[in-house]
This record gives structure tokens, C-alpha cells and sequence, in this order.
């Protein structure tokens, strides 16, 4: 039964009438806006409560209906303008808008539902200024964020994670790089979206001060959802199912086949036949000739000619990528009083992988919770457990990444479900090539890599309010877990291979912080107010990781170290970077960091801000001279309209801020003091010793960030238009470093402080509503945009050193620091090049017209973008949303090995030309006098493409890395109430959703110019990648 | 706020002291292995000197050599050989142990000359001292490297104290001191030889005081300085451990073509037998090779490797050479009686140069076990028994010499080098940086461009371009 209520909404600050106000009944979506006068009229069904009344810039006001049919109500400004509260460094809810330094949030409904399974990855586009890189499309691959650009030449970029307060771990234990080896993910992602509330990323130096050691790179700060604000029983469900598919896969060539100089026959995969050894595709042109080949029938012995044909251009596509399909099923019960409340929630999450075979899958319980155990004293905890499981498949330049041979040394007439068919038809290892190549579902099958890992993630926080004003907190988190990591590799028929092998990999991790906090709030006068924190925290790190191989079993199949049929060896398969004799360097990895701090800001009448911090760390990291340092901040803010009582102006709110900040760091690794001689197995009897190849130094000093960042906010239109913007500068100085020295010196590195770099930038957020909020048609855009130069300005002082490998490839291509150049430098062989003249620039041939190699290395590119951005278009109408958002990349490039060899071995599109009749290169050639002429030589596709790709170096595999990316669509509708009303159901919204869409614009000869092997910091080298993918898939939330 | 951070900063899983009978264990082990592993002995010397070929992957045989062979080559020796023995050296002095102090010079001084010997000019009086804040070592001139080297072994034979302390940890003598000298004065002859071409004065300074009759040389086959591995990994030879996994090598057509010529009895132990028959058409047809001896023309395309016939059909390395406990070979008694022959040919001293040769070949034989009646026939030989002159040497020690150090692929490369005998074609199909021309030495690694980039460039102008082509100072011929 309907009922008619009507009222007036004034503002209470003049009683005029005030328009545009949302009258909403509490729950559903009835509703009505107020006229021009404040007036509105409202027909609400008889089960309404209570009416909401909402207008941006206005605090929101939640009036009972009970039995009145005239309701009037006065709307006070909201001074917190849109009601702005972050949630900063330490846990603190500070009011965005006193705030010296640049922060933006992401709220839980854009990460639950349009769900990535690596929750970083949900941040990309949305935020400025902080770039987000995927590894690849395998099931639970890591992802890399990057806030205002890389400050560290070694250690880590990226931000701290930090829940309710809680610093976690967000370690990569991946051991994939170029040279093969398995991505285990990262830490964070055993973050589940649906107990997020929100996240917050506190970009500068200013933000994060007060975390010491971990926050110059930035820091996430997540809040979970809690039951402290529930009243009574709430029930949440919601489940999403997505599909998976490759997005896009290099671009291959469809015309030849197997072979060289154009021939093939095929007797045994091994060079019996003709050329039936290589994995090359320089063989003879589909033409539906009859060749033997390795599905060709054996009749008598004999195996017979069968048609020469192509699989078609999209075989691999269709048919070797499976769809990927990700259930996620969450269920969330929470409940409470004025007191107290809880919520509980449990969250399965089922990956199967694009890859045969391969898999994620979680387990995630929640419980948080909290009391009022009296009007002094709180309590409030939140524990977290998951138990993640992974199947994952190699990765990089392997013969166990099966895209090795897919992509590159692939006989192009292979059709792959003929493969799969030998497999599971008990040929296990029957392969088209039986020289270098396994069958990809033998490796798929049989050599699996498979991990758990265990985690909690717990704190307890106890608050009591010794007056109104003074708090004392006492807080300690937890965050434990073990993983434990089994590669198996059966026999390989490719090889000399005798026995299946077997490695297991066992990693601990503990990260705890204890902590005291006492926090003041205190208007010391009418119009100034101080807000001040002084604390102390314990910081206890530990890693234990250990790996053991049996390199040979005795009982085939059976893989486990009591199988071994030789003595065990530590280290091995899993072939770590930071390893000695195969094993790791330091399995005990210990570190302890006691730090005081404190922070205050003074407000006055709530429009001028003055903050600061300061900090004192001591780190068992540094020598005992060093070991204690002290760093702070100090920031700014006025907020204009109000300073100049601004209201009737098209300019609604406007803001100008400013910081400086310092942020010290005790360097990545521990035990980087003292020289060490490392031990190996035996010989025989004899123990061995080596002195370790690196140079420590006992004279370490903590690294430091300078930064600063000066920004206005500006917003007009009654808050429709907004634009935010920020310029900052940061300077890394005296990096604690492992730099390469010649070997001749007696080591190949040295740790020093050393290394100089400096990022600057621009941000900019721009927020536009053409609609109005009365209007029931809404549309937000919101854009984001940042540019970050980076340099690399110095290593030591007496300028000798002059770069740092940051990562290689397999095949000699660095990412290096060089001195004077961006960060992710691509160092490496190019072509010969004429430096001048006439023919400046063009690539100098040999006699037989084909490319070479410049003898001296460059800068073929980089790794680091020149901007990136993202926009989000949000269009709302009544119960239904529709968002999508696109995002880019500007500049940078990366190097392929997937280009490099498959143009190498013809397998790529780009090998076509000049196939028939050969080609006359562009270039010139030298004449005997030292002058040049346009080339005239003519040379086989096959060798000019090999010198190209391959052999004149890396110049012809460095591609463009900038791409236009539809990240995100996302359309949602809220059921009306008047489905459900009468029933026990509350809510019932779904949505479709799909991710990583539709690669707009790339230059990347179907790559995804958005790779990695890992989130180290050497990016910007790809290796038959495995493909990133295209998710499309529906939630439903039900709300009980 | 400092209390127990010292505890905890405290490493817990290295030594930071060493024990020198661990470490010259282990440098001697690791760097052995390294002088008979891929980059420098079974993709680099063997295939230049044409010992072995490659069946496939024949980019190096055609003299494309890898950048992260000589990084691995350089980066191995100086930083895990170099160092360790230099720390031996220093902790001889220290704890006033002049056996150790001579055991770590000697080894030092060895693979000083393999570096020296591959790459020419090398950090050689900077390096070791980056304790010392010397971070870019500066470049010697080959010649000088050789005056330090040949210094420090006659230092090294002068600090043998058969009742000093002992040596522990020592897997190629056992500690037995007299061994010790006898190596250190026999490679400073190799060392003195090999300069002969380039500073002959400085030669026949060096020889006079070795080959005086006193001074104590390899007196047999026991004395050679060798390194037998195990039976395990890590401890195995590493040409086993490659076999594990791949089957690239073969021998090359040029050994077994000159062996079977000359009836060498050694051909079997170089090489196994073909295990099938090769291509019965085409370029590469023959007959069965089923049995035979059938070894592979260096430096053959991939195509011609793949047309050359299936992997069974070409003569594999001998299996003497691929068993895990197969010797590593630093320097023989053999090598010291062609070194005897040829300072009597060249006029040093006196003496009959074509009894040494006879000698040397008898110790070669000796070494891999041939009998006395095997020895006898092939000495007998009119294309072995030759008479040593002035005029010949240089090919009839040059030919016996390139047989007797098959496997040592390093110093039969320096030899090759040297007395540019056998004579051998090039790679039939080179790549252009060898301007079809044996390569005569390896390119600097390309890190020390970066790391080390003033101090290579002014070797570089130094010494020519940093190409394969580019000859040693010794190389005069």
C-alpha cells in the first residue's frame, strides 16, 4: 500500500529552499529530486522506513518516516566537501582536502565486480600516475605497480601494501626470466576483492613518511569491510563467472612449412630425412604437394606422401588455447549492535588456465571484528586465511614454455590437434620434431609446477580514550605463511635425459609489527585545531627458503625425494638468481627494524593545513655506525573558496597544496656487510669453499628519496567539472647497490651506496558530470594522466661506473641504468649503420646483401614509458550502469625473443617477403674505398631474415611497447524493489563484465606489448610469451 | 632502540673465514672443469684446432662464437680462479706457509696464461685488488703479462720447502711438494717457448736456466700435472656432464684424416666409430661407415651438417675423453720433451733434437697406454720418424704436438698458433668476422665495455681491433 509523502529541504545556513536534493526511500531505488524551491512529493510503499535525503557538497541526512506524510528537513554544508575522508598513513581517516600531497581511491564495488583474480591488476587505468604491469595471461600471474616511476636502480619499486593498518608482504618468489622458470604470483594477490572496502594509493614521499623504510616507493592502503557498522544480520552473496581466451598471439605466417632452402621430408624428426631435424619453417610453400610427413600413415614400413597443406591461420588460436574459466562464489555474513559486530566471509575462487593443464584455485575465510568493550575501551581484530593451490606452466625462453616452440621453431604445417590426439592417445611424447622439441601437452601434462601456499594475515588492535581528545593504541599484526613449491620433469625423449626429476622448493615468511600509538585531536582555540601522533613500532622480517632436487629417480613417475636414486643436491631446477652452486645464497634471511615517529597538523578555521612527520629507524641492515637514521616531512594546504568565502561562483572549490618530504631506506637484502666465502658439495671427501663473487661493503649507509609536490585542485559547476593536478620531483641518492665490476678486478660485483635518480612528473586527474545530479540520466567521466621523466643521473662520484644491469636476456640483451639515460635502458647489439653522409643511418650490408652487427652495443630503447593514462566513462540511469574504461601507454619499447627467433626460423608473418626469388635488402654496401652504395645483392629470405632477426643482433626484434588498451566494460543493474519487496531478499544486482578486451592499437606484431617474465625490475624483454587474456564473464550479488 | 640488531644483522648461513685447504680444493676443481668445459675447450680450442667438429649447432665451428662464452671464460677465471689463488698466495704469506704461498702462485700463473693466451692483452698487474679500491684494473701488454708470469714461477720453484708446513686440500699433487716444483719450472718452459717468436733473447735466458740439467722437470707421465675427477656430480669431467645432455661434438675430419694416415694407435682412444652409415647420395656420400673412423669437416652450415648424415653415422669423441672420471689435463711430460726438441732445434742448447722428439712421442703413447710393440711399430714409421732440423721443426713437432695434446684444446690452439703446423684448412663455411682465417684469438667480454670500458679501449688501441683476427703479440707468424 503506496503512500504519498511530500516536504521541503532548505539549507539551514540561510532556510532557502534548496533544489537538486535526492529524496531516496533508505534501500531501494524510489525515489524523486526536489524543485527549484526544495520542494519534492514521494509515493513510498508502505514497508519504508526511513528516507534518505543526499546532495553533493550537503552531509547527507537519513530521517524515519514512521506514520508523518509531511516531511521538511534542513541540509547542513558537508565542510568535508563530498565527504572526503582518506584513510592515510598508519589507519588515520584524514579529511582529503587538508591534506598537503596528492591520494585517490578506488572504491570495493569496481574490484568485485569487475574481478580480477590478481587484485592489483584492478588499479590499472583508474589511478594517475601508477602503472600497472601484468607478467602474462597464465593462471595467477603476478602483476607490477609503479607509482611516479622506478626510484630504485636494484631494489624494490614497488608500494608498500598496507590493511587496516597492517604492512604486509607482497614478495615475489618467481623464479621466470628469460631463461625460463615458473611465475608464482605475488603476494598481494592473495588479497580477495569482496572483503575490500577500499583502496587507497598514497602516491608521494609526503604520504608515506611514516612508514619508514618501505613507503618512498608508496603505499596501498586497503580497508577491509568490517561488521562494526552493521545493525542486525546482514547476508551478502555474490558470484562471478568468467571466461578466459588468448587476447591476441603473434602474427604467424600461414604459406610454408617445415624445412630450409625451401625442401622437407620427413623420416624421423631427427635429420634422417630432408631437413626433418630443424625446427625451422623455410620449407616448401603449401601447395597441397605430397611430402612424407610425421602424421603421414606408415604403410609396410613406409611412410607415405600425404598432402602439404597449412593448419590454417588461426590453428594455435583456436585450438591450442582452451577457454580459461574463473568461478569466484562469495558468501558474507555479518551482524552486530551499537557495541559490537562482526563479519564473516568465505570466498572460493576456481581458475582453470588458457594453457591445458594449468590452474588456480583459493580459499579465502575472513573474520573481522570489533567491540566496545566499555565507552573507554575498544577492541578490534581481523583475521585472514587463504590457502591458495597453482598449476602453473613455464615460462620464458624453455623447452618447458611449450610457446617456444609454438611461436618460433615450429614447423608451420603442424596442425595442433593432431598433437594433443598423439598425447592422449598414449603416444604421450610423439612430437613433429624429435631433434629439440617435446610434444606441448607431454610438457603440459607431465612436467608440472605446482605450489601452495598458507597464509594469515591477523591483527589486534586495542584503543582506549584516556580523554575526548588523547587516544592510546596498542596494535600487532601478523602476516605468516609457507609455501611450498614441486617441479616435476618426467623424462624428456629430446634429450639424453635418462630419469624423471624432482625439486621442492619450502619458503617461510613472517612479516610483525608491533606498535603504540598515542593520537590527539584538540581544537586549541575556536578556529585552530591540532591533530598529532606520536608512536613506536618493531618491525620483524623473516624469510626461510630452501630447495631440494633428487636429479635422478629410481622408480619412474614417482616424484618424491625418497625416490631420489642419486644423493639429493639443494638448488637446481628452480635456478634462483640470488644462488651459489645452484643453492640460495641465504636461506636465513632475518631483519629487524625499531622505529619512532611522530606526526601533527595544525588546521586553522578548517581551510589552512600545515603538517609534518618525523621518523627514526634503527635497522640490523646497516653497520652499527650506520644503523640509526632519521627522516620527515612537511606539507601544506589552503583550500581558496573557502579562504575567500567563495560561494556564488562557478568555481565551487579550490585548493592549492605543497611538500617536501625525506624518506630513508636500509637496502633490499640482508647481510650485505661483510665478505662471506660460500661452500658447495664435496669433493670426494674434501670440503670446498669459494670467496663469494661479490663485494660487500662495510661502510653501507641508508639510501634516501628527496621529494617534492606541489598541486591544485580545482572544482567548478557545483562540483561537475573538476581538475586535479600534480608536479613532483623525486631524487634517490646513495642506492645501496650490487654494481658489476670486471671480473678482473677479483669479483663481478660490489655492493655500494652509489647511484643517483631522479623522477619527475606530472598528474592529473579531470572529472566530468555533463548531468546534472538530479538528473536521473548520469554520466561520469573520469580521465587520468601522467608523464614521468626519469633519469638515471649518477653511480659512484668518481663517475667510473657508468651502468647497472638491471636484468638480461637469454641471447645478450640487457635492461640496464645508464648514466644520463631513462631507467630500463635496452642495451645491446644493433646493426651496422652508416654514422654520416649521404646515407646516414642506413644499415651497411655485407658482401652477400645481408645485415651485421655493430661490433660496439647501444641503447636500442626503453623500458619506461614516456606518459600513461586512462578513461573511464560511467553512464547511470535508474537501477542500471554501464562503465567502460580504456587506458594506454605512450613510448618505450621492449625487446622479443618471440620476434627474434621467429623471424629467425620463418615463422613469423613479417618472413614472407622475398621468400619466392629472394630479396635485395635495403641498405648499402661499402666500396672498397670506404664509400657506399645502395645495395644491388640479392640473398635468399632465409638468410636475410636470419641475419636480421637473429644474427646482426637485437635491433630488428626491439618493438614498439605504447598501446591503446579497452581495459574494462562493465554494465550493471540493480533489481527495482518492487520485484523483490516481500520477500527475505534485500538487494539483487547483476552485472556483465569483461576485461583486458580488445587490444585498441598496438605495434607489436600481435604481441601484448604489456609483458614480463616476473614484477622484477627488469622489464621490457619478452620471450614467448604466454598470451594475456581476454575475460568476459557476469556477477550477481544478492543481498539478504 | 639498538638492543639485539647486531645479533640479527649477523649473517647466519656463510663463512666469513676461510679455510685455504677448502678453498684450493675448490679452485682447483672448478677451475679445471672450466678449462675442459663448453666455451673455451669444447666450443672454443678444440674445434679452432680442428680436434673436434660439430654435428650440429655448428655456429662456433664456423668461428661464431658466443658473447656469453668469453664473459663466461673471463668472469670464471678471474673471479672464481684468479681470486681464490690469490688469496692462497697472500694467506701463505700471512701465516708464513711459502708452500701454499707457491701452490697459489703456481695455479695463479696457470690460468693467467690461458687468459693471456686467449684473449692477448689482460688485466694482469691491477687486477685481484679490488680491496684496494681498484675497480677498473688497467690493461698489460701481453709481453709484460708473460715477464710477471715467468717471475712469479721461478719464485714459486725457489719457495718450495720440501720441510715446510704442509698443503691441504690439494686434489692434483696431494701435497707432495717435489711435484709442485717440478710443474712450476715445466710451465715456465711452456711459458718461455711460447714467447720465442716475439722476445727470443728473453727465451733463451729462461730456457738456459731450465734446461741446465739441474733444475728439477717433469721426469715421466706420473709427473704430469693432471686433475682426475669423479665418479659424481658436481665432481665428474665436464665433457661426461655435457654429454648428458647434448650430442653436438664429433671429432673432425682432420684428425682422423692425419691419424689414419700415419696408423696413430692413439685414433681409437681419440675417437669412437661410427655407429651407421652416412648419405649414400649427395655431396656427402661414401661408403658404409658402419665401424669406421668417419669424423666431420669443421665448419660446416647447418643444411650441410643435416645433409652430412644422421648423428649416428659420424665418429663420436673417444669414450676415454667422456667418461666422468676422464682426467683434466693441465700439462704433460710429453710437452716438455717437444719443448726440449724444439730449443735444441732452434739453437738454445745442445742436444739431439730428434731423440727428444722420439722421446716426446713415446710419452704421449705412454699416456693413453699403448704397448711397447705399438710404440716400436709406430715409431718406425718413416712419416714419424723424422729427423729434426732448424728447417723442419716447426711442422714435425707442430704435427706430433697437435696429436699429443688433443683435448687440451686451450694450449694445442697457443701451439697451433705458434708453430702453425699441421697445416689445416679453415672452416669451410666461416663467418666474416674470421676474414676466412683461423681465429687467432677471443674478443674481449662484452661487459667490459661497460664495466671497464677506458682501460679496454686503451688495450684495444693497444693491440689492434677487438676481433678474432686480430693477432697475439707471441702470434708472430
Amino acid at each position: 500500500q503506496d503512500r504519498a509523502i511530500s516536504g521541503r529541504v532548505t539549507d539551514r545556513a540561510n532556510g532557502q529552499g534548496l533544489p537538486g536534493v535526492t529524496v531516496l526511500v533508505k534501500g531501494t531505488t524510489i525515489g524523486a529530486s526536489t524543485n527549484s524551491d526544495g520542494t519534492y512529493t514521494l509515493s513510498v510503499p508502505a514497508s519504508a522506513t526511513t528516507l534518505s535525503f543526499t546532495s553533493i557538497g550537503y552531509v547527507s541526512v537519513d530521517r524515519p518516516i514512521g506514520t508523518a506524510s509531511t516531511i521538511d528537513i534542513g541540509l547542513s554544508a558537508d565542510t568535508k566537501q563530498l565527504g572526503e575522508v582518506v584513510v592515510t598513513a598508519l589507519g588515520r581517516e584524514e579529511q582529503k582536502k587538508s591534506l598537503g600531497y596528492a591520494v585517490q581511491d578506488v572504491q570495493g564495488a569496481e574490484l568485485t565486480q569487475a574481478r580480477e583474480t590478481n587484485v592489483v591488476n584492478s588499479l590499472a587505468g583508474r589511478v594517475a600516475g601508477v602503472q600497472i604491469s601484468n607478467s602474462t595471461g597464465a593462471a595467477g600471474s603476478s602483476s607490477r605497480i609503479v607509482i611516479r616511476g622506478p626510484k630504485s636502480v636494484q631494489g624494490n619499486n614497488q608500494p608498500l601494501f598496507v590493511i587496516d593498518g597492517q604492512p604486509i608482504d607482497n614478495s615475489s618468489f618467481s623464479n621466470s626470466g628469460a631463461g625460463g622458470g615458473i611465475d608464482y604470483g605475488n603476494a598481494a594477490s592473495d588479497l580477495n576483492p569482496d572483503d575490500i572496502e577500499s583502496m587507497t594509493v598514497l602516491k608521494g614521499a609526503n604520504a608515506t613518511a611514516l612508514y619508514g623504510v618501505r613507503g618512498s616507493n608508496g603505499v596501498v592502503v586497503i580497508t577491509t569491510k568490517s561488521g562494526r557498522k552493521a545493525r542486525g544480520l546482514g547476508i551478502s552473496l555474490n558470484s562471478t563467472t568468467s571466461f578466459e581466451s588468448a587476447l591476441t598471439i603473434p602474427d604467424l605466417q600461414n604459406e610454408y612449412g617445415q624445412g630450409n632452402n625451401g625442401e622437407f621430408s620427413y623420416v624421423d624428426g631427427q635429420g634422417s630425412g630432408v631437413n626433418d631435424g630443424s625446427d625451422e619453417s623455410w620449407g616448401p610453400r603449401f601447395n597441397g604437394q605430397l611430402i612424407p610427413q610425421y602424421n603421414s600413415p606408415v604403410v609396410n614400413g613406409v611412410r607415405q606422401a600425404t598432402p602439404w597443406v597449412g593448419p590454417g591461420k588461426d590453428n594455435l588460436k583456436k585450438h591450442f588455447f582452451e577457454t580459461g574459466r574463473t568461478l569466484t562464489n562469495n558468501i558474507a555474513v555479518s551482524g552486530g549492535n551499537e557495541k559490537a559486530g562482526v563479519r564473516v566471509s568465505f570466498t572460493n575462487l576456481d581458475s582453470k588456465g588458457i594453457l591445458y593443464n594449468t590452474y588456480l584455485r583459493r580459499n579465502t575465510v575472513n573474520v573481522n571484528g570489533g567491540a566496545d568493550i566499555t565507552s573507554k575501551f575498544k577492541v578490534s581484530t581481523n583475521i585472514n586465511y587463504s590457502e591458495t593451490r597453482g598449476r602453473r606452466p613455464g615460462q620464458g625462453y624453455d623447452e618447458l614454455n611449450v610457446m617456444q616452440q609454438l611461436y618460433t621453431w615450429y614447423g608451420r604445417q603442424v596442425d595442433v590437434r593432431d598433437l594433443k590426439n598423439y598425447y592422449e592417445s598414449g603416444q604421450r611424447n610423439y612430437n613433429w620434431n624429435s631433434n629439440y622439441h617435446n610434444n606441448p601437452y607431454f610438457v603440459l601434462g607431465e612436467a608440472t609446477n605446482d605450489d601452495q601456499r598458507d597464509r594469515i594475515i591477523g591483527n589486534l588492535t586495542l584503543t582506549y580514550a584516556l580523554t575526548d581528545w588523547l587516544n592510546l593504541t596498542a596494535r600487532t599484526t601478523n602476516d605468516i605463511y609457507n609455501q611450498f613449491n614441486q617441479r616435476r620433469v618426467p623424462i624428456e625423449t629430446i634429450s639424453n635425459d635418462v630419469q624423471d626429476d624432482y625439486t621442492e622448493e619450502r619458503i617461510r615468511v613472517l612479516e610483525r609489527n608491533t606498535e603504540f600509538l598515542a593520537t590527539a585531536n584538540r581544537n586549541l582555540t575556536e578556529d585552530i585545531n591540532l591533530d598529532v601522533l606520536l608512536g613506536a613500532n618493531r618491525r620483524d622480517a623473516e624469510l626461510d627458503r630452501s630447495q631440494i632436487a633428487a636429479p635422478e629417480l629410481a622408480v619412474p613417475g614417482l616424484f618424491t625425494l625418497g625416490n631420489s636414486a642419486s644423493p639429493l643436491v639443494t638448488g637446481n631446477n628452480f635456478g634462483t638468481s640470488n644462488s651459489n652452486n645452484g643453492g640460495i645464497l641465504n636461506p636465513v634471511q632475518n631483519r629487524r627494524v625499531n622505529s619512532v615517529y611522530g606526526s601533527g597538523r595544525i588546521g586553522y578555521k578548517n581551510w589552512a593545513f600545515l603538517g609534518g612527520s618525523y621518523r627514526n629507524d634503527w635497522s640490523s641492515n646497516l653497520p652499527a655506525n650506520a644503523r640509526s637514521f632519521g627522516y620527515g616531512s612537511v606539507d601544506a594546504s589552503v583550500v581558496l573558496t573557502d579562504a575567500f568565502g567563495i560561494t556564488d561562483s562557478p568555481l565551487s572549490f579550490a585548493k592549492i597544496r605543497a611538500g617536501i618530504a625525506n624518506a630513508g631506506n636500509d637496502g633490499t637484502f640482508a647481510y650485505q656487510t661483510q665478505d662471506i666465502f660460500t661452500g658447495g658439495t664435496a669433493f670426494g671427501t674434501d670440503p670446498v669453499q669459494t670467496i663469494f663473487n661479490t663485494s660487500y661493503n662495510p661502510n653501507l649507509k641508508p639510501e634516501n628519496t628527496a621529494s617534492y609536490e606541489a598541486g591544485v585542485e580545482v572544482r567548478f559547476l557545483k562540483d561537475r567539472i573538476g581538475l586535479d593536478v600534480t608536479g613532483y620531483k623525486t631524487v634517490t641518492t646513495d642506492q645501496i647497490i650490487t654494481v658489476l665490476t670486471s671480473a678482473s678486478a677479483g669479483y663481478t660485483s660490489k655492493v655500494l651506496n652509489a647511484g643517483e635518480v631522479t623522477n619527475q612528473g606530472i598528474e592529473a586527474i579531470l572529472t566530468v558530470a555533463p548531468f546534472a545530479a538530479e538528473s536521473p540520466f548520469q554520466w561520469n567521466i573520469t580521465a587520468n594522466f601522467a608523464a614521468n621523466r626519469n633519469r638515471v643521473v649518477k653511480f659512484d662520484d668518481e663517475g667510473l661506473i657508468k651502468n647497472f644491469v638491471i636484468g638480461s636476456s637469454g641471447f645478450n640483451t640487457n635492461i640496464e641504468a645508464r648514466v644520463g639515460e631513462r631507467y630500463g635502458a635496452i642495451f645491446a647489439t644493433g646493426f651496422l649503420k652508416v654514422p654520416d653522409g649521404q646515407y646516414a643511418g642506413q644499415l651497411i650490408l655485407d658482401a652477400n646483401g645481408l645485415p651485421q652487427a655493430d661490433p660496439t652495443r647501444r641503447t636500442l630503447g626503453y623500458a619506461t614509458p614516456d606518459w600513461i593514462g586512462g578513461i573511464t566513462n560511467r553512464f547511470g540511469y535508474k537501477g542500471m550502469e554501464l562503465s567502460f574504461t580504456i587506458d594506454t601507454r605512450q613510448g618505450g619499447e621492449f625487446q622479443s625473443e618471440t620476434v627474434m627467433w621467429g623471424t629467425y626460423a620463418g615463422s613469423l608473418a613479417n618472413t614472407l617477403e622475398g621468400r619466392e626469388g629472394g630479396l635485395v635488402a635495403a641498405g648499402v654496401l661499402r666500396n672498397a674505398d670506404g664509400s657506399f652504395r645502395p645495395n644491388d645483392v640479392r640473398a635468399t629470405a632465409e638468410d636475410y631474415y636470419k641475419a636480421y632477426g637473429y644474427i646482426a643482433g637485437r635491433e630488428g626484434s626491439v618493438l614498439d611497447a605504447s598501446f591503446v588498451k579497452l581495459r574494462e566494460v562493465r554494465f550493471g543493474y540493480q533489481l527495482p524493489k518492487s520485484l523483490i519487496e516481500g520477500t527475505f531478499v534485500k538487494g539483487v544486482g547483476v552485472s556483465f563484465v569483461g576485461r583486458n578486451l580488445w587490444l585498441i592499437k598496438s605495434n607489436a606484431m600481435g604481441l601484448d606489448p604489456e609483458t614480463s617474465f616476473n614484477n622484477g625490475n627488469a622489464q621490457g624483454l619478452e620471450s614467448t610469451q604466454i598470451p594475456s587474456v581476454r575475460s568476459l564473464g557476469f556477477n550477481i550479488n544478492v543481498t539478504l | 632502540c639498538e638492543k639485539g640488531l647486531d645479533a640479527i644483522g649477523t649473517n647466519p648461513n656463510n663463512a666469513t673465514v676461510g679455510n685455504p685447504a677448502y678453498v684450493l680444493t675448490n679452485a682447483q676443481r672448478s677451475n679445471v672443469y672450466r678449462l675442459f668445459d663448453i666455451p673455451v675447450n669444447q666450443d672454443g680450442g678444440l674445434l679452432i684446432v680442428q680436434h673436434w667438429a660439430k654435428a650440429q649447432y655448428t655456429e662456433e665451428d664456423r668461428y661464431q662464437f658466443r658473447d656469453g662464452s668469453y664473459q663466461s671464460i673471463w668472469d670464471g677465471f678471474y673471479a672464481n680462479g684468479l681470486q681464490d689463488f690469490n688469496y692462497l698466495v697472500k694467506q701463505g704469506e700471512t701465516t708464513n706457509n711459502p708452500n701454499l704461498q707457491a701452490v697459489g702462485l703456481i695455479m695463479r700463473s696457470y690460468f693467467f696464461s690461458v687468459l693471456t693466451d686467449v684473449y692477448g692483452d689482460i688485466p694482469y698487474s691491477q687486477a685481484l685488488r679490488l680491496q684496494e679500491n681498484i675497480i677498473t684494473p688497467k690493461y698489460d701488454r701481453q709481453e709484460d703479462v708473460y715477464k710477471g708470469l715467468l717471475a712469479d714461477l721461478k719464485r714459486a720453484s725457489s719457495l718450495v720447502d720440501a720441510s715446510g708446513s704442509s698443503v691441504g686440500g690439494d686434489i692434483i699433487y696431494g701435497g707432495d711438494m717435489d711435484h709442485w716444483k717440478r710443474f712450476a719450472n715445466s710451465l715456465r718452459l711452456r711459458l718461455a717457448m711460447r714467447i720465442s717468436d716475439a722476445n727470443e733473447a728473453l727465451t733463451r735466458t729462461e730456457v738456459a736456466e731450465l734446461l741446465n740439467g739441474t733444475t728439477p722437470l717433469f721426469r715421466n707421465n706420473a709427473d704430469n700435472a693432471e686433475f682426475v675427477f669423479l665418479a659424481a656430480t658436481p665432481n665428474t669431467n665436464p665433457i661426461y656432464e655435457n654429454r648428458l645432455t647434448r650430442d653436438d661434438h664429433r671429432v673432425s675430419r682432420s684428425l682422423t684424416t692425419v691419424l689414419s694416415r700415419l696408423n696413430d694407435p692413439r685414433l681409437p682412444i681419440y675417437a669412437n666409430p661410427a655407429e651407421c652409415a652416412g648419405p649414400k647420395t649427395g655431396n656427402f656420400a661414401g661408403p658404409d661407415s658402419t665401424g669406421l673412423y668417419r669424423g666431420i669437416p669443421n665448419g660446416l652450415t647447418t643444411a650441410n651438417a643435416n645433409a652430412f648424415g644422421s648423428l649416428c653415422s659420424s665418429s663420436k669423441v673417444g669414450s676415454y675423453f667422456t667418461s666422468a672420471e676422464a682426467p683434466g689435463v693441465l700439462m704433460t711430460y710429453a710437452e716438455v720433451l717437444f719443448f726440449k726438441a724444439e730449443a735444441i732445434a732452434r739453437g738454445y742448447i745442445t742436444g739431439d733434437a730428434s731423440a727428444e722428439y722420439r722421446n716426446a712421442i713415446r710419452a704421449s703413447l705412454g699416456q693413453y697406454g699403448i704397448d711397447a710393440a705399438g710404440v716400436t711399430a709406430y715409431l718406425a714409421q718413416p712419416s714419424v720418424n723424422r729427423t729434426i732440423t732448424a728447417a723442419n721443426y716447426r711442422e714435425v713437432i707442430g704435427t706430433q704436438k697437435w696429436i699429443a695434446l688433443y683435448g687440451q684444446g686451450v694450449e694445442a690452439w697457443s701451439e697451433f698458433r705458434r708453430l702453425d703446423y699441421p697445416r689445416l684448412s679453415p672452416a669451410k663455411s666461416p663467418a666474416a668476422a674470421a676474414a676466412g682465417k683461423f681465429p687467432v684469438r677471443f674478443r674481449y667480454p662484452t661487459n667490459e665495455q661497460s664495466v671497464n670500458a677506458a682501460s679496454r679501449a686503451e688495450a684495444v688501441a693497444r693491440q689492434g681491433a677487438d676481433v678474432i683476427s686480430t693477432k697475439l703479440w707471441w702470434d708472430k707468424f
